[in-house]
């Protein structure tokens, strides 16, 4: 059974299809097969792979029953990890894909047609508490909230965590926040500072991996790329999300939940 | 001196609720308290919905597939006037009006919302203006498009290409952005082609 773990915040720009993206590739280099399911109707993980919006096919074709699953799901050269893109959908439709998203059984039907197949799958949403956000809340284990240190993330943060809640105990009682991820953090900026001075006094599940704001995201997004698939020198916000990879393993164990590492090894001799 | 500075992260119910989640924090004392101090949210009511009326139906939109193969039936359309042409690119535009001016500044069709002063005057300083804009690139060669974006409606021109020193203006008022962009080049095309058979 897979860990079915969706990104969300309600406010856009704070970081999630990085996130998704990035965590994602960290957990398949680990060996984990992993699944990134595009549920953003603007396909942010299209955009962010240098993608253009019609390039792939994907959820909503087999939404409206164009395609099969397996026909959608999309391999890539990272062997543990495949896509699952948004579709070529029409952005004039993106009302009606959210809501049949919300109210079809698409989404369940996608993810029990492959968790056997992954042992993790992120989903990237939309920003906002809309639709597409509550479908991939419905579906998933885990939720992952990222926060971009800056002020009006952190003012909004309550209403994220209150639909997190009412999915919890009206939707989904399975589902379980893993934790804020702050992200865009400069703590040689006053503000940033104060913010994460805040997050960290008054907030409890704060994780305790944060993503910098670094140029080399901005990198990474020109060149339509994971930022561990950037060249040259392993860049040190990589190594963050393979730190977040072993953070989050360790928060999904304490839940509960078995990350298929049994630790157990066999009698080695030194000498 | 006194901060004035307003922070209001009002956090109280975040971790209220991150409480709910992270039970080691977790006491009864704080849950009961987060249910006595519900959040001041409106919630909407199921019955709301009667009392909204009905949205208008959908105008179907064509799929990208249908608006290719409409794309290329109106690749190759055949004018035999101006006003034939115009009402063909009023359509595919959805403007609010469209003229075509001849080299003199005389207006000789137009269609649509049609001002009360015409458009001979905006006929007139559109043809004015071409040469002066030509002269802004003068290596860039001749000018074909003008795209002009005033805070109240957008006026667009195609400039045919002269012959016998003779060429003509179609101007485009408050065209769509969207159809305009995605049938300019078929604008163009069909306008270029039937130049010869237009009077």
């Amino acid at each position: 059974m897979a860990h079915i773990l969706s990104i969300v915040s309600s406010k856009g720009g704070a970081g999630k299809t990085t996130v998704a993206l990035n965590l994602a590739v960290a957990l398949a280099e680990e060996g984990d097969n992993t699944l990134l399911i595009d549920v953003d109707p603007l396909g942010a993980i299209g955009f962010s792979l240098a993608q253009s919006d019609t390039e792939w096919r994907g959820l909503a074709e087999c939404m409206m029953d164009k395609l099969s699953i397996d026909e959608v799901i999309m391999p890539t050269r990272l062997p543990a990890l495949s896509l699952l893109p948004r579709g070529r959908l029409d952005p004039i439709d993106v009302g009606i894909y959210e809501n049949m998203l919300h109210s079809s059984t698409t989404l369940c039907e996608v993810i029990a047609s492959v968790e056997n197949k992954f042992r993790y799958i992120i989903i990237d949403t939309p920003s906002g508490l809309g639709m597409g956000t509550r479908a991939a809340l419905s579906v998933s284990n885990f939720v992952l909230l990222p926060l971009q240190a800056e002020s009006l993330a952190l003012r909004s943060i309550s209403q994220t965590l209150r639909v997190v809640q009412h999915v919890k105990e009206h939707e989904n009682p399975k589902l379980e926040l893993l934790g804020i991820l702050a992200t865009m953090v400069q703590l040689k900026k006053d503000v940033s500072f104060n913010i994460m001075k805040t997050v960290w006094g008054s907030l409890s599940g704060v994780l305790e991996n944060y993503l910098p704001r670094a140029d080399v995201f901005s990198v990474a997004s020109e060149k339509g790329l994971p930022v561990a698939f950037l060249p040259g020198q392993y860049s040190p916000e990589a190594a963050r999300f393979q730190l977040l990879v072993t953070e989050i393993k360790g928060i999904i164990q304490s839940l509960g939940g078995t990350t298929g590492e049994t630790d157990e090894r066999p009698q080695r001799a030194l000498i | 001196m006194k901060d004035l500075s307003a922070h209001s992260y009002d956090l109280k119910q975040a971790q209220q609720i991150l409480n709910t989640f992270f039970s080691a924090t977790a006491s009864g004392a704080q849950e009961k308290q987060l249910h006595d101090e519900a959040p001041q949210y409106l919630r909407l009511s199921p019955d709301f919905s009667t009392r909204m009326t009905p949205r208008p139906p959908v105008v179907p939109v064509a799929s990208p597939q249908e608006t290719v193969a409409s794309a290329n039936q109106t690749h190759h359309q055949q004018f035999s006037s101006w006003e034939e042409c115009i009402a063909w690119c009023m359509t595919m535009t959805r403007a609010e009006s469209v003229f075509v001016a001849d080299s003199q500044g005389f207006i000789i069709a137009s269609r649509g919302r049609i001002p009360g002063h015409g458009f001979e005057a905006a006929g007139a300083e559109v043809i004015c203006s071409v040469e002066q804009l030509e002269r802004v690139a003068p290596d860039a060669g001749r000018l074909v498009w003008l795209d002009l974006d005033f805070d109240k409606y957008r006026v667009i021109g195609i400039i045919t290409p002269p012959v016998d020193a003779e060429y003509y203006v179609v101007g485009f008022i408050a065209p769509d952005s969207s159809s305009f962009y995605s049938h300019k080049q078929i604008i163009t095309l069909n306008i270029l082609e039937n130049l010869p058979n237009m009077d």
